[in-house]
C-alpha cells in the first residue's frame, strides 16, 4: 500500500506543479471578448479560416475593426451583428440556434439520446434472454 | 518515358481487371487454377503500379518539364530530396501515391497471410483488385500523371511554398496511407461475410489490420496537427476544417472497432456489428476523398482539389450499396455467438458504450461538415460550420469518451459486482476529489476545463494503479521494481499497450485542454533591440536578417528570450518566406517548447529593416499534444507485437 501511496503522491505532485504554473494568470474581460470573437468570425474571403488563422488584409482590418468597437463599448451581440449585416450569416462561424440552423444542435442531442436508449433497450433484451 | 508511364499504367489497369475477375471466378467456382492464375497476375498489377510510380518519379528526376505534372510542381531550383513531396503534391501524382500504397498493403495482405487463410482470401484480394482498377481508370481517364504539353517549357513552376516543411514528408503519406489502407479491413470483412465455412480466423485478421490503419491514420492526423502548429503560423493545430473532420471520423469509428473487436477475440460476440464498423469505415474514408477530390464544401486544404469530386462519389455510393447488400444478403455466414451481454455492469457493456458514443460523434461530426450544403438546400442561405459548433457538440462527448476510458478496463467480463467497482474505483474517486479542490482554489473555476482536468487525473490514476498492483504482484520474483514493471508489460500486451494508448489519449486531451482554454496572447509592434515583457518572459528583438535565393526572399527575425530574472533561456527565429512564383508568403513561427508551455512568436509584418508586427502566445501544456504521438505508437507497437501465446 504505501508504494501504492508513494507513487500516486510523486504524480500529484508533479501534475500539480505543471498546472500551478501555467494557470496562474489574471485575464481581462476585453481582450477575452476579442480572442473570443476572434475565433468566432469567419474571414469572408479565405475559405474556411475564422479571423484568428487569417492573415489576409480583409480579416486584418476586420481585426482592428473588433478592437475598436469594444473600446467604444460595444457587446458581443451588437458586434456581430454588425458584420453580418455586411458579410451576411457565413461570418459567424457556428450556425444560429434559432429557426431552421437550430437543427444543427437539435439533431446530435436527440440522436444521442436515441442512441443511448436503443443501448440501454437492447442490452437489457440480451441480458433477460440470457437468463 | 511518358509514354512508358502510361502504357504500364494501362497493363497495370488490365492485369487488375484480370485479377478481380479471376478471384471472384474462381472463389465462386472454387477453381485453384483460376485462382492461382489471379494471384499471379495480382502481384503482376502490383508490380506496374510500381514501375509506373517508378517512372514518374524519373521524370521529376530528370527535370522533365514537358510532363505537365512535373511542369507544376516542380522547378530546376528545387531540391531533389522534396521530390518525394512534388510527387503528391497534386491531384493526380497524389492519386497515384494512393494507389501505390493500396498495391502495398493488398500485396502486403495475401504474402503476409497466414497459411491456411491464403486460400481463403480470394474474393478478398479480388474485391482489392477491383479497387485499385477503379483508381488506374480514374488515373487513365480523368487524371493522367503522365500527360504531355505541347509547349516546350525550360522550367517549372516549382512546389507549392506552404509543403517545403518536414512534417509534408510525413504528414500527407501517412494520412493518404490510412485511409487508403482502411480498404484492408473492409475486404476482410467482405470475405468472412462471404465464407460459407463460418471460419473465425477472419477476425484475428480484421483486427490486426485495423489496428494498423488505425494507427497510420491517428498519426497522419496527428502529424498533421503539428505542421499546422509549426508552420501555418496561427498559433493552432486543429481547426475543424472539413478535411481535417473527414480524416477524424473514421478514426473515430475505427477507435470503435478496435475495442469491439476485443469483445469478439474473448466472447465471440458482435461479429455482425464488427463487420458493420468496418463498413461504415471504409464508406467514410470513400467520403473524405470524394470531399478532398472536390466536394461541396470549402476546406483550407486545398492541394489536391481537382473537379472529379462526381466520380468519387460514384464510387462511394456504388460501394455503399454493395456493403449494405452483402450486409443484408449474406450475414448468415457469419457465426452468431450463444454468449450474451450478462449485466450493465461488465466489460461488454461499457465497450458498447464507447461504440455508440464513438460513433455518435463520427456521425455528429459529419453532420456539420453537411450542415452548409443542407442550410443551402432548406433555406438557401449560405452559413459557416467552424469550430466552435464542433467545440460545443463533440467536445462534450468526447469528454464522456475519456472518462469511460479510466472506467471500462476495471470493470470485468460478463458481470461487475456495483460495490466492486466503486471500491477499486474508490483511491482514483478520492484523489481526484482532492484534485478537483486544489485546481479551484489556483483559480481553476470554468466549467469545461476543471470537468476535463479531473476525468484525466482520475482516468491516469486509474491505469497507475493497475500498473502498480501488476508490478507489485511480480515483485516476488525480482527484487527489480523496473523489470518486474516490463515483464507485466509483456505478460499481457494487448491489455497495457491499450493502456499506454490510453495514456497518449490522456496527454493529448491534457494539452487540448490547456491549450484551448488558457492560451494568452498580444498583438504588438516591436522594434530591434526593443524588450517586450509578455507572462514570464522578455522578449529581446536582436535583428532582422534578409537572404536571397534563387527562388524565394527569407527575411528571419531573431529574437533572445530570458525570464523575469533576467536569465537567458534560449532563441527564437520566426521568418516570412516569399516565393515570387507564387506570390505566397509562407510564414514561420517561432516556438520555445517545454512540458509547462509554449512560447509562440508569430511573424505578422515585416514594417521596415528594424521594425515588425509580431503575435507573442503562449500555449500552456502544448508539449503534450506532440508527446502523444510517440506514447501512442508504442502503445500501438506492443499491441501488435506478435504473442506466441495467441496462436495457442
Amino acid at each position: 500500500m504505501t508504494y501504492d501511496k508513494l507513487s500516486n503522491i510523486c504524480f500529484t505532485v508533479i501534475l500539480l506543479f505543471s498546472i500551478n504554473a501555467c494557470f496562474n494568470s489574471e485575464i481581462n474581460p476585453e481582450e477575452d471578448l476579442y480572442i473570443k470573437l476572434e475565433k468566432e468570425i469567419m474571414c469572408p474571403v479565405c475559405d474556411g479560416q475564422s479571423l484568428d488563422q487569417s492573415q489576409s488584409l480583409i480579416a486584418n482590418n476586420m481585426k482592428d475593426t473588433i478592437k475598436k468597437q469594444i473600446q467604444e463599448g460595444y457587446n458581443e451581440e451588437q458586434i456581430k451583428s454588425y458584420f453580418v449585416k455586411r458579410y451576411g450569416e457565413s461570418v459567424i462561424a457556428y450556425p444560429s440556434v434559432r429557426g431552421f440552423n437550430s437543427l444543427a444542435y437539435i439533431i446530435p442531442v436527440i440522436s444521442i439520446i436515441i442512441g443511448i436508449i436503443t443501448l440501454g433497450l437492447y442490452i437489457k433484451k440480451d441480458k433477460n434472454s440470457n437468463e | 518515358m511518358n509514354n512508358f508511364g502510361f502504357y504500364i499504367l494501362i497493363l497495370g489497369f488490365i492485369l487488375s481487371i484480370y485479377s478481380s475477375t479471376l478471384f471472384i471466378l474462381g472463389f465462386y467456382k472454387e477453381n485453384r487454377t483460376m485462382i492461382l492464375s489471379a494471384t499471379t497476375s495480382y502481384y503482376l498489377s502490383i508490380l506496374m503500379i510500381f514501375v509506373s510510380c517508378f517512372s514518374l518519379i524519373t521524370l521529376f528526376l530528370s527535370n522533365d518539364f514537358s510532363n505537365i505534372y512535373v511542369f507544376n510542381h516542380s522547378s530546376l531550383d528545387m531540391n531533389k530530396a522534396l521530390t518525394f513531396v512534388a510527387f503528391y503534391a497534386g491531384n493526380e501524382g497524389s492519386l497515384l501515391y494512393i494507389l501505390l500504397v493500396h498495391a502495398i498493403l493488398s500485396g502486403s495482405l495475401l504474402f503476409f497471410a497466414p497459411n491456411e487463410t491464403k486460400s481463403k482470401l480470394a474474393y478478398s484480394c479480388g474485391i482489392l483488385s477491383l479497387i485499385s482498377s477503379f483508381y488506374i481508370f480514374v488515373l487513365l481517364f480523368f487524371a493522367n500523371p503522365f500527360e504531355v504539353s505541347e509547349i516546350i517549357q525550360s522550367d517549372g513552376k516549382g512546389i507549392n511554398p506552404l509543403l517545403r516543411h518536414p512534417g509534408m514528408y510525413i504528414h500527407p503519406p501517412l494520412l493518404m496511407s490510412g485511409l487508403a489502407s482502411i480498404s484492408i479491413p473492409f475486404v476482410i470483412s467482405q470475405g468472412a461475410l462471404f465464407d460459407s465455412k463460418k471460419d473465425n480466423n477472419w477476425f484475428s485478421l480484421l483486427r490486426i489490420w485495423s489496428l494498423i490503419s488505425w494507427a497510420l491514420l491517428g498519426a497522419g492526423l496527428l502529424i498533421g496537427a503539428w505542421w499546422a502548429y509549426t508552420i501555418l503560423g496561427w498559433g493552432g493545430y486543429w481547426s475543424w476544417d472539413p478535411i481535417e473532420n473527414v480524416g477524424l471520423m473514421p478514426w473515430l469509428v475505427l477507435t470503435a472497432l478496435i475495442h469491439s473487436i476485443m469483445v469478439e477475440e474473448r466472447r465471440g460476440m458482435f461479429r455482425l456489428w464488427n463487420i458493420i464498423l468496418v463498413s461504415l469505415t471504409f464508406i467514410l474514408a470513400l467520403l473524405g476523398t470524394f470531399i478532398n477530390r472536390g466536394g461541396p464544401v470549402v476546406s483550407v486544404h486545398s492541394f489536391a482539389a481537382s473537379s472529379l469530386g462526381f466520380l468519387f462519389l460514384g464510387f462511394m455510393i456504388v460501394m455503399t450499396s454493395y456493403s449494405l447488400f452483402t450486409i443484408i444478403y449474406k450475414y448468415k455466414n457469419i457465426k452468431g455467438s450463444k454468449n450474451k451481454i450478462e449485466s450493465y455492469l461488465s466489460r461488454e457493456s461499457s465497450f458498447l458504450l464507447n461504440n455508440v458514443l464513438l460513433v455518435l460523434t463520427s456521425l455528429i461530426i459529419l453532420w456539420g461538415v453537411l450542415f452548409p450544403v443542407v442550410s443551402i438546400i432548406f433555406t438557401g442561405t449560405e452559413i459557416s460550420v467552424s469550430a466552435p459548433y464542433f467545440n460545443k457538440t463533440a467536445g462534450p462527448i468526447l469528454l464522456s469518451i475519456i472518462i469511460l476510458m479510466g472506467i471500462g478496463p476495471i470493470l470485468s467480463w460478463r458481470k461487475t459486482k456495483f460495490e466492486s467497482t466503486i471500491k477499486s474505483l474508490l483511491p482514483s474517486i478520492i484523489i481526484s476529489v482532492f484534485f478537483f479542490i486544489y485546481l479551484i482554489l489556483i483559480g481553476i473555476n470554468k466549467f469545461f476545463p476543471i470537468v476535463s482536468l479531473c476525468s484525466i487525473f482520475f482516468v491516469l490514476t486509474i491505469v497507475v494503479k493497475e500498473w502498480i498492483i501488476g508490478t507489485r504482484s511480480r515483485m516476488n520474483n525480482s527484487k527489480n521494481p523496473f523489470s518486474a514493471f516490463i515483464k507485466m508489460i509483456i505478460s499481457n500486451r494487448g491489455r497495457n499497450g491499450g493502456y499506454i494508448v490510453h495514456l497518449a489519449i490522456l496527454a493529448l486531451a491534457f494539452g487540448v485542454v490547456g491549450t484551448k482554454f488558457y492560451d494568452q496572447r498580444i498583438d504588438t509592434n516591436i522594434r530591434v533591440t526593443e524588450e517586450i515583457s509578455f507572462k514570464n518572459y522578455n522578449i529581446y528583438f536582436e535583428n532582422i536578417e534578409q537572404e536571397i535565393t534563387s527562388g524565394n526572399s527569407i527575411t528571419k527575425a531573431k529574437f533572445s528570450i530570458y525570464n523575469t530574472e533576467k536569465k537567458f533561456i534560449g532563441k527564437i527565429e520566426a521568418m516570412h518566406s516569399y516565393y515570387p512564383n507564387y506570390n505566397q508568403i509562407s510564414v514561420r513561427s517561432g516556438i520555445l517548447s517545454n512540458p509547462i508551455e509554449d512560447l509562440y512568436i508569430i511573424p505578422k509584418d515585416f514594417i521596415d529593416e528594424t521594425s515588425m508586427t509580431i503575435r507573442i502566445s503562449v500555449n500552456p501544456l502544448a508539449w503534450w499534444i506532440w508527446a502523444s504521438g510517440p506514447i501512442l505508437l508504442i502503445g500501438t507497437v506492443i499491441t501488435l507485437w506478435p504473442s506466441k501465446l495467441r496462436k495457442d
